[in-house]
């Protein structure tokens, strides 16, 4: 019996022993045949792994000083797990609550999913995800989150997906200079402004990495090369002064745009910077412009008699002219067979340069440039960059236009009208650039926004360039004494601020239409520099269309003057007599 | 004598079916144990990797959620400092801008100037060029002339 029961349990055992061996067989065909290997690890990684790419954090924008004008924060895609909810009571309450939506809503978007998945012929046509809201504030997201975690509600099967946001601090403050960020296919994307021209940069750049969800295999995730930061020459401050002193021109004289740039002649940095319509880069899908580009740098415009500083300063650089220089204003001028009259249509008679320049004679203007001659004007307005970018470092900058002798399309009664800013065109940026020269002793600075550029330990300091010298310093000088002789004496006056010498110019330009000019409407602006002695602003100021009177005079001058009073105090810049005592001690 | 009996009792005792039987035991044993050993360690090794790796991507989990809270704060402060907001808030206390007759201004040496004080210097660039190209013709110069460089 015994001995029965021993043979039995050799069987038994053999038998286990053989399947044993077949289960050993079997994992060594699995890790040893290459082809089973490969399908099984291809298997595997299909389950317990998956692609992932991980995407940098953008970049933050600085002011000069180091004020955060863009960062990065996050907003959620709030959607449903339909196949996890436990309790849809507590999370349809919970959420229409969260969303101010009606619960009956909710329940009926769950009730119509249920129906679809019941009617489903696969598990393919089932809807598995139901997307609730996109994008979802950080608040509610965090809200939700807290809820959760808490445990005071069961909101399982509620998935709240983190989307990367800019957001900027300030809201509308420096948004065109700034730009905006939009997703796209492959991540954030900048567009205008700084965003555009620095994307490259801000954008850092991702890496390809694994998502693993088996621990044994877990590595750390790869760190992508995270975007730059960028301190820019803007001053908030500044910025805020000029944004409100154009909301106030807007308010007080009408017109249906305008822009206002602050610039340090010495460097080209661009201090300030704003253009009427503008638009809050936190909503830009919401109220952005038909064309959202920066209009300082990309809208082209007739200057006008602002135009008047770079024809004197090419005529006394050339020793056409001298500030004494005699001229009998007979109101009218014949170039290229085209009669030119002053804007107020009189004859000023016997007049120097400087009344020229006081009373922007364009008879006077247009006659300087016939005794330069073409060749000698053109090589100016080319050296003062006029019809060529400045290089500023902002996207969508245009060139502007000059027609030259030799163009199709250029009449030898062009250099009369050009010479008083008519049949040229010119960005505010551009037309400032080339004041500049003036300003800062003949010599031209590269505009520029970017102060320094901090990419991770390494920091690069943008360097002052020198765009131009299209005049001599003691041109310079003269042509600035001349200016603000013809503002403390001339139309200008409005333009003064007390305590301080300033020179500039009223610029009142017709607005062309198709057959010839708009006899109504017109561009009013003023630019205009100080201490004159030692300049340490520049200023554009340019209305588009004023509703209340066209001339610059009584609207740009005036604009002008108001901001560069608080300019002065934001700058520490002392009236002139102050300063000559401090200096002085 | 005792050597005639022991040799049998010795044959004997090797050939016993028990003791065959105990060697096969043991031998198996040995054999289950070092197994078990194994598998021990190797489940040992396993879970702390696996616990490893689980810790790992909690860390990296807690990590990003710090760094999404570190962006909100940001966000919250840069809110909270930007010009709008505080200039309402100053204007809310009471506080206005400046009119020009209530400025002093003093004289402070080496004050720096908010907005004019750091404007970066010219590119220095062609001067270090120009310097170490002086350098290398003043170390020739003094090599070729045999002169110290400390002079005389």
């Amino acid at each position: 019996m015994i001995e029965t029961v021993f043979v039995r349990l050799r069987f038994v055992l053999m038998g286990l022993a053989i399947l044993a061996g077949l289960v050993v067989f079997q994992l060594v065909r699995i890790d040893f045949t290459s082809r089973t290997v490969e399908e099984m690890r291809r298997l595997s990684d299909a389950i317990t792994q998956r692609p992932r790419t991980f995407q940098p954090e953008r970049g933050r924008i600085y002011d000069r000083s180091g004020e955060m004008l863009a960062t990065n924060t996050v907003q959620y895609e709030l959607g449903l797990s339909l196949s996890f909810i436990v309790n849809e009571d507590e999370v349809v309450e919970t959420l229409a609550d969260l969303l101010d939506q009606p619960e009956s809503e909710l329940r009926q978007r769950l009730h119509d999913a249920e129906v679809h998945n019941a009617q489903a012929q696969s598990e393919q046509e089932k809807i598995r995800y139901l997307l609730l809201a996109r994008p979802v504030s950080g608040e509610i997201g965090n809200q939700i989150k807290a809820l959760r975690e808490s445990g005071q509600k069961r909101l399982s099967g509620v998935d709240l997906t983190p989307i990367p946001l800019r957001f900027y601090p300030s809201g509308a403050l420096a948004a065109q200079i700034l730009g905006f960020v939009a997703d796209s296919y492959e991540g954030q994307v900048g567009y205008f402004g700084v965003e555009g021209f620095y994307n490259e940069y801000l954008a850092g750049r991702a890496v390809q990495g694994t998502q693993r969800d088996v621990p044994l295999e877990v590595e750390p995730d790869p760190i992508p090369d995270q975007g730059a930061d960028l301190y820019l020459t803007l001053d908030r401050d500044i910025q805020y002064l000029v944004e409100v002193s154009l909301a106030d021109a807007i308010n007080t004289y009408g017109p249906s745009g305008g822009t206002i740039i602050v610039m340090d002649p010495k460097t080209g940095a661009i201090l300030g910077m704003s253009s009427w319509p503008t638009f809050d880069p936190n909503n830009y899908g919401q109220n952005l412009p038909s064309d959202p580009a920066n209009p300082a740098v990309s809208g082209q415009y007739e200057p006008g008699s602002t135009f008047k500083i770079l024809t004197m300063a090419a005529a006394l650089d050339s020793r056409t002219v001298t500030p004494e220089t005699p001229f009998l204003d007979s109101g009218v001028a014949e170039v290229g067979g085209v009669f030119i009259r002053n804007w107020d249509g009189g004859a000023w008679g016997p007049v120097d340069m400087n009344g020229c320049l006081q009373h922007s004679l364009n008879v006077c203007l247009a006659s300087i440039a016939t005794w330069m001659g073409p060749t000698t004007f053109y090589n100016y307005l080319t050296a003062f960059g006029i019809g060529h970018p400045t290089s500023v470092d902002l996207s969508a900058e245009t060139a502007g236009l000059l027609k030259r002798p030799g163009d199709p399309d250029w009449y030898d009664s062009d250099l009369g009208t050009n010479a008083f800013g008519q049949g040229v065109a010119v960005t505010p940026l551009q037309l400032i650039t080339a004041v500049s020269a003036v300003a800062n002793d003949g010599e031209m600075m590269v505009p520029h926004m970017l102060y320094r550029l901090q990419d991770g330990l390494a920091v690069h300091t943008t360097e002052p360039q020198v765009l131009g010298r299209p005049i001599k310093p003691e041109t310079a000088r003269t042509l600035s004494a001349m200016l603000a002789r013809s503002l403390e004496a001339g139309e200008g006056d409005q333009a003064l601020v007390p305590g301080y010498r300033i020179a500039g110019k009223t610029g009142t330009a017709q607005i062309p239409v198709p057959g010839g000019y708009d006899p109504t409407q017109a561009i009013a602006s003023f630019i205009g520099w100080g201490p004159v002695d030692d300049p340490q602003f520049i200023v554009l100021v340019k209305l588009d269309r004023p509703a209340t009177s066209i001339w610059g005079s009584e609207t740009a001058a005036p604009v002008f003057a108001s901001l560069v009073k608080r300019l002065v105090v934001l700058m520490e810049i002392p009236p002139d007599a102050v300063r000559a005592t401090l200096t002085s001690q | 004598m005792n050597q005639a009996y022991t040799v049998p009792f010795l044959r004997a005792f090797r050939q016993a079916p028990w003791r065959t039987q105990t060697q096969a035991v043991a031998a198996w044993a040995i054999i289950l144990l070092i197994v078990a050993v194994l598998g021990g360690l190797y489940l040992s090794v396993a879970s702390r990797a696996a616990t490893a790796g689980r810790d790992l991507q909690n860390l990296e989990l807690r990590k990003a959620a710090l760094l999404q809270g570190n962006d909100e704060l940001r966000a919250e402060l840069a809110r909270l400092r930007s010009t709008t907001y505080l200039y309402d808030r100053a204007r809310a206390l009471g506080f206005y801008p400046a009119q020009d007759d209530q400025i002093e201004y003093l004289s402070v040496n080496n004050y720096p100037s908010a907005v004019l004080a750091p404007p970066p210097p010219v590119a220095a660039a062609p001067t270090q060029m120009a310097a170490l190209g002086s350098w290398f013709v003043e170390t020739l110069n003094h090599w070729l002339t045999g002169q110290s460089r400390s002079g005389r």
